[in-house]
């Protein structure tokens, strides 16, 4: 038996902290992202709570996003300070989608055709909405079985390849999954699911309907192909 | 902010990158690690108050992510490549952590791996480390010393085929 210094110290654990030391670390994700999936933790602890935050975010969103943050973009230091209760923008616009809330405290979420978005950015930008969700590149989170009243939280528009959000229609204990998929010849697909918080496993499938193919409530998909839009609900 | 707004905001921006480190070269997958890490500190986040007084925040943040990584795997479904994207598979090491090293800390018994992580990728002591898995310091010794041989035993396995004359083929 070695001693702990010995042990600490030996060839094999010295070159394990240098491997690990050399490895590439991603930016971390937003601190408001975090947040918000906290803040669904919390609001599944406490379902007596989650009533009056539901009812705040349907009056306007402002207890919704007091922690949320600022900044969604993170590059590598942590977003500046937010007061608390602020009021989130009446809208963000990135180069590859728009969101605007109105008074109801629902956001529409325009994505530009052809516009690749970063699943990170759009997260964070949600979360100060109060719209827990969790945007996945290429992967759909999914929970088995599939919370129902995703038509409550989202709607889709055929014509104008719109995604409209209501964070109050989203259930205590409950995020949105949302998938992002470039299929082919820059058309992108934008799949939307409830899941559960901290209950889901994802898949990188390209998304056809519902996991298991019959056509449902619980899925629905926007297809964005490079010129003209079509929807599906 | 709020002080406790103030401190969760300090912790996770000063404990995002060794935890990854962690919880990546336990798993050896890193989008997997990001996904297990972001909800382990999501969850911090939730219970701050109890977690800001755990006499190790990150060890608690890496066994939180490291558990939901299990039951990530005891959930998930079959999986498909999708065509044409730049998605890793999941599952796979990078090429990064696909050293013989890493490969072999990945095949120890769970709670060598523990112990390893927190004593060795977390710097925690023999005590903490003790106090976190709920065992006695000289077990945490054991099982470290058990894991050292057993990286050093896998090592010079990897090593015998390149240092072996005989292996060589001669025509």
């Amino acid at each position: 038996m070695f001693d702990d210094d010995q042990l600490t110290e030996s060839p094999e654990l010295r070159e394990l902290r240098d491997s690990l030391n050399g490895m590439a670390i991603p930016a971390r994700p937003p601190l408001a992202a975090i947040e918000a999936r906290g803040r669904a933790h919390r609001r599944h602890r406490h379902p007596g709570v989650a009533g009056l935050f539901a009812a705040g975010a349907a009056a306007g969103a402002a207890v919704t996003v007091a922690l949320a943050g600022g900044g969604s973009t993170n590059q590598g230091s942590l977003p500046a300070p937010t007061p608390a209760r602020s009021h989130p923008p009446r809208e963000i616009t990135t180069s590859s989608y728009t969101l605007v809330s109105d008074t109801s405290g629902k956001v529409k979420l325009t994505i530009k055709p052809g516009k690749l978005f970063r699943g990170a950015e759009l997260q964070s930008d949600l979360a100060r909405y109060g719209i827990p969700a969790k945007v996945t590149k290429g992967r759909l989170c999914t929970s088995h079985p599939e919370p129902e009243g995703l038509r409550k939280a989202v709607s889709f528009s055929t014509t104008h390849q719109t995604i409209t959000f209501d964070p109050s229609g989203i259930p205590a204990g409950e995020e949105l999954s949302i998938g992002h998929f470039w299929i082919w010849h820059q058309a992108q697909l934008v799949e939307v699911v409830l899941i559960k918080t901290g209950s889901f496993s994802c898949t990188s499938r390209v998304p056809t309907g519902r996991p298991d193919g019959q056509p449902g409530q619980a899925v629905a998909f926007i297809a964005i192909p490079a010129g003209r839009a079509t929807s599906h609900g | 902010m709020s002080h406790d707004e103030t401190g969760f905001a300090e912790f996770f921006g000063a404990s995002w990158e060794p935890c990854l480190r962690a919880v990546a070269a336990s798993t050896g997958d890193p989008a997997r690690a990001e996904d297990q890490l972001a909800e382990a500190f999501a969850r911090a986040w939730a219970s701050w108050r109890k977690v800001s007084r755990h006499p190790a925040p990150r060890a608690w943040v890496v066994h939180t992510a490291l558990n939901a990584g299990t039951s990530w795997w005891r959930r998930r479904a079959r999986e498909l490549p999708l065509i044409g994207h730049d998605a890793p598979a999941p599952g796979r090491p990078s090429p990064a952590l696909d050293t013989p090293l890493l490969n072999a800390v990945r095949r120890l018994p769970d709670r060598q791996r523990e112990v390893l992580v927190l004593r060795v990728f977390l710097d925690l002591d023999i005590e903490t480390t003790a106090a976190q898995l709920a065992i006695a310091p000289g077990t945490v010794r054991a099982h470290l010393s058990r894991a050292v041989t057993a990286l050093r035993r896998e090592l010079e396995n990897h090593d015998i085929p390149e240092a072996d004359p005989c292996s060589t083929t001669t025509s």
